[in-house]
């Protein structure tokens, strides 16, 4: 009787995954995953990706496109990951990652726990972002790389900035609140096949 | 009278035979030294030739140590760059050297290094080539991208490989200068160690980046030390330079003093219009000219890189 519940349980653990894995090829989800990032994961995804892509005979553009876009993200994830209960901040961080594609581009996703009070700062960076033209985002990169040098907090997005620049693409972003300190912070980039 | 005359006879024969013996020992004496001369002689002939043939395997044994050296660091290889010119000075003071450059690229993010190990000639390429090793870890492997992350690295592994159980208080160590020049981007990252970066924009306007005060090797945290990224934003006919302290601290000129730090930055921005194969003719001559007479206390290195989009 025992042996037999075991059996059902698992079996339905199974078809969840048989279930996740028509998700992943259905959306085209080269890898997804859920944990600590630090560099030796940062080094392994990045360089899985590239086989991938090498293999595809995506142009070399693209690759590198790709390539950038993952290190910045996982790097995001890594620096600047809050506790998901306590919202202090840890090293390395954690949270989830997502590379997938669909027909005229590349997806990167990255989610992490931020803590409340650095929230406005980081979503009116991104809104301002989104609100301006290629020329006036390489503008806005000098600017901010000016400031990185004046002050150590100055310099702020300058890794997303220069995504931005180099997407052509607007960086959408979700929040779900986890409890009254943290919320979970999604981003998505797109990357256009075409570039 | 014949008794004394016989008495006489007998003296005299004695004295002569006195004589004789003395004169025949002192003979056997200096024939004796003439021997130990010889001796020592042929003694210091064969101490000669013992020299002379360690000599010449060590300095066989050296050039031998030249080739894998340069066959490492391929210096002098032809590399091109796209959308970069660079030139550079690489005078060892010996025939191997403790200074080194390195150079990789990743998509359109050249790392450059100009490292300066403790000691030149043999224990100097030593250390180059160990640090050589675990620059190209850093990056190959590990997949470090930003200057002060591959200085992190190397610090913790400097630590562990000669300072960790070194209880001599003796440290082992370089100072670097890293920079990555995105021609993507249009930004320069660099990161110090003891070690800064100048930048020349097109029109000769002079700025010196300062590194980390803290060296490679350094024992401070048990090799956890932070180090600081500095971004720089990069534009056409900007030449950025690395270089070890061997040229400004080289003795020379009327009164034999060092070149000095003033010296060295205003010949940089007075040849801001000049090419990279000028301007590498120039440093090259301003050295020599300043030398003359006086030998060259350490190795000396300057690497200069253009942007030209």
């Amino acid at each position: 009787m025992e042996e037999k519940k075991l059996h059902k349980s698992d079996e339905g653990y199974l078809k969840f995954v048989h279930e996740l894995h028509k998700v992943l090829l259905s959306k085209e989800i080269i890898l997804v995953y859920e944990g600590e990032v630090d560099q030796s994961i940062t080094k392994a995804f990045t360089s899985l990706i590239e086989r991938n892509l090498s293999g595809s005979q995506e142009s070399i553009m693209l690759q590198k496109r790709v390539y950038h876009v993952m290190v910045e993200c996982l790097q995001n994830i890594c620096k600047h990951s809050d506790h998901m209960l306590t919202g202090e901040s840890i090293s390395p961080g954690e949270g989830v990652f997502v590379v997938a594609k669909d027909h005229d581009s590349y997806i990167i996703v990255s989610g992490n726990a931020v803590y409340k009070r650095k929230l406005d700062s980081l979503t009116s960076t991104i809104n301002h972002i989104n609100e301006l033209t290629i020329d006036e985002l390489k503008e806005y990169y000098k600017i901010q790389l000016k400031e990185s040098r004046l002050s150590e907090k100055g310099g702020a997005g300058l890794g997303l900035i220069d995504i931005a620049r180099k997407t052509e693409k607007k960086i959408e972003f979700i929040l779900e609140p986890i409890n009254d300190d943290v919320v979970f912070f999604i981003m998505k980039f797109t990357i256009p096949k075409a570039i | 009278m014949q008794p004394i005359l016989i008495i006489l006879l007998i003296l005299c024969v004695g004295a002569l035979l006195l004589v004789i013996i003395l004169l025949n020992k002192s003979t056997k004496k200096s024939q004796s030294n003439t021997i130990v001369h010889e001796e020592k002689n042929l003694e210091l002939r064969k101490t000669f030739h013992k020299i002379d043939e360690k000599n010449g395997d060590y300095e066989s044994s050296i050039q031998y140590a030249k080739r894998l050296v340069d066959a490492i660091f391929k210096i002098g290889a032809l590399v091109q760059f796209d959308k970069l010119d660079y030139f550079l000075l690489y005078r060892p003071k010996d025939i191997i050297s403790g200074d080194f450059v390195w150079h990789i690229s990743k998509y359109d993010r050249h790392y450059f290094a100009v490292a300066d190990c403790t000691g030149h000639g043999v224990p100097g390429a030593f250390m180059s080539i160990i640090s050589y090793n675990l620059l190209n870890q850093a990056v190959n492997e590990h997949g470090y991208s930003k200057p002060s992350e591959i200085l992190e690295y190397m610090n913790r592994r400097h630590f562990e490989i000669f300072n960790e159980k070194n209880i001599n208080q003796i440290r082992d160590g370089m100072d670097i200068g890293i920079c990555v020049v995105d021609t993507d981007s249009e930004i320069v990252e660099f990161a110090g160690a003891m070690r800064p970066m100048y930048r020349i924009s097109a029109n000769g306007e002079f700025e010196k980046i300062r590194g980390d005060r803290t060296s490679i090797g350094d024992a401070m945290d048990r090799g956890a030390v932070k180090f600081k990224d500095h971004f720089l934003e990069l534009s056409e006919g900007d030449t950025i330079y690395l270089t070890s302290d061997g040229y400004v601290d080289q003795f020379g000129g009327l009164e034999g003093k060092k070149f000095k730090n003033r010296k060295f930055n205003s010949i940089l921005s007075e040849m801001s219009k000049n090419n990279m194969k000028e301007q590498h003719k120039k440093l090259n001559f301003e050295l020599s000219n300043w030398m003359k007479e006086h030998e060259q206390n350490d190795d000396i290195t300057v690497l200069g890189i253009r942007f030209c989009p």
